[in-house]
């Protein structure tokens, strides 16, 4: 457990060597999804809908960081030519995630914060029991967590998504109901949302804001964050065997 | 004008040489406004495009928002100069760029133009897809359509010196440029009119160059209600875009001098 806590603190730390970052976190996401909103109010949306909309948005800010931090994080350690470092020491890339994954969600709950604070301005007041609320984003996240995993594995093989990770982030937004619910898909498309487990947590969280208590969505989102994990997991070190193999641990 | 050439294909090649940036420019705008089209989408089937169409003038929303999308990919193309900048400082090229021959305006140019590159082809393509949903402005509302891209052009290459002079100073765009990045399209109300914003963002919204083309431009595309009387915006529009030009260079002149004094060379 040492490493680990070691490794969420280096992370930690960087934030206070780069208060800026921290600064930004208060605003830009609040304010990069804050025109959906507004799309909404021009479309003469009741409050009950301004609040899913926003629900839909809060939870997936917590899918873009932990497909940043956690999906592609290692990237930033391969552009730094610190890898190969982080590899021989006597730390798992598991752990070395884990790590990552631990101080996204704090950095994901005080994102979740300043988003609740802005979207007050704006007229939408989020009427949602919040402890349970928080359980859901702590059991979204640990279900888009797995998923992620598996995302660190094609990041071992591929190194770079580019533009790309851009695609994947916001298609796994708008396949999970982001801004509108995803039974409005295409069925094509929803049956690709029920593998998603950002939109068990969103249905879950639209739920509890229309007065239903913890469905059927937190049951299979936990079910669903477990087979990612596994499947991450075992990819996860499948990439790595395949990493070295090939010999480009090293390459970027 | 031959070493700005070369620097820009230089810059052009660099950025074109990844297969996936060449996909940015077509994919950028779809993203953005995606979300917000199945926003429109909901409404529609809820019966509420009436409440659009009263505030918009029009009921073509996908036009209305992809317009809006189009428009700020044009317009942020050159904030990627920051980006570059901060680019060449973790790569520690930048004093030796610094100590070329070829002028700081000329650096700035062919960063800009390289990106420019890139977005001007999938811009022109997008903007003849809108007229599958709308049909085209013509004659001179054609003409005035341009001048608010030309306008609002100068505005964002102002807000772009600024924020080179502010990354040589403090080193760390990603964070300038995200939060400037992510808040210009609500301010500038890409996707409606400013009056939806709460007071307190509606005083930022009316300093932008970006909030009077937005609007122009909608106005002009589908006879949208503008916030002034048209020419009296683009009077606003061009006197605002130009002072932020004037006044990004005056920024980027002195906080250049400032990061000369000691820390230019350091990331």
């Amino acid at each position: 457990m040492r490493p680990l806590f070691s490794l969420v603190k280096k992370e930690l730390l960087y934030m206070r060597a780069y208060p800026l970052d921290l600064f930004n976190y208060a605003i830009s996401p609040a304010l990069l999804v804050a025109p959906y909103l507004l799309v909404a109010k021009l479309f003469g949306f009741d409050q009950e809908l301004l609040d899913s909309v926003a629900i839909g948005l809060i939870l997936w800010y917590w899918l873009s960081i932990l497909m940043w931090e956690v999906g592609v994080g290692v990237m930033e350690e391969m552009e730094e030519g610190v890898w190969e470092s982080l590899l021989i020491s006597p730390v798992s890339i598991p752990a070395i995630l884990g790590a990552k994954a631990l101080s996204a969600v704090l950095l994901n709950l005080y994102i979740t914060g300043g988003m609740v604070g802005w979207f007050f301005l704006f007229g939408v007041s989020l009427p949602i029991p919040w402890p349970q609320f928080l359980g859901i984003l702590i059991l979204g996240g640990m279900g888009i967590i797995g998923f992620m995993l598996v995302l660190a594995g094609l990041t071992l093989r591929f190194k770079t998504l580019g533009v790309v990770g851009d695609v994947i982030q916001t298609s796994l937004g708008l396949l999970s109901g982001m801004t509108a619910p995803a039974k409005l898909l295409p069925r094509p498309l929803w049956f690709a949302s029920r593998a998603i487990p950002l939109a068990y947590a969103i249905e879950a969280a639209r739920a509890l804001l229309s007065g239903a208590g913890f469905g059927k969505e937190a049951l299979l989102l936990l079910g669903l964050g477990l087979a990612y994990g596994l499947l991450g997991r075992w990819f996860l070190a499948r990439s790595e065997r395949g990493m070295k193999t090939a010999g480009t641990t090293g390459e970027f | 004008m031959r070493p700005i050439l070369c620097f820009m294909r230089y810059s052009f090649l660099a950025v074109f040489r990844y297969r996936t940036n060449q996909l940015w420019p077509i994919t950028q705008p779809i993203l953005l406004a995606l979300p917000a089209l199945l926003v429109a989408l909901w409404g529609e089937k809820l019966g509420t495009l009436e409440s659009f169409a009263g505030a918009t003038g029009t009921t073509s929303y996908a036009a209305y928002l992809l317009l809006g999308a189009l428009y700020w990919n044009f317009v942020e193309v050159v904030w990627w100069i920051p980006l570059s900048v901060w680019g060449a400082m973790r790569q520690g090229t930048l004093e030796t760029l610094w100590a070329t021959p070829l002028s700081r305006i000329g650096v700035i140019v062919g960063w800009a133009g390289a990106r420019a590159l890139t977005v001007l082809p999938s811009f022109v393509v997008g903007v003849v897809l809108l007229g599958i949903f709308h049909p085209f402005p013509t004659g001179l509302a054609l003409g005035q359509a341009l001048l608010v891209l030309f306008f609002s052009l100068v505005g964002s290459y102002g807000l772009a010196f600024a924020m080179v002079g502010l990354t040589l100073r403090f080193k760390d765009a990603e964070s300038i440029v995200s939060i400037l990045g992510n808040s210009a399209p609500l301010i500038g109300g890409v996707f409606f009119p400013v009056h939806f914003l709460p007071w307190p963002l509606r005083v930022f919204a009316f300093l932008f160059p970006f909030t009077y083309g937005a609007d122009a431009l909608r106005a002009l595309w589908f006879g949208s209600p503008t916030l002034f009387p048209l020419s009296l915006q683009f009077l606003l529009l061009a006197a605002v875009a130009l002072l932020f030009f004037v006044l990004g260079w005056a920024v980027f002149r002195y906080l250049e001098r400032k990061s000369r004094e000691g820390s230019l060379g350091t990331f």
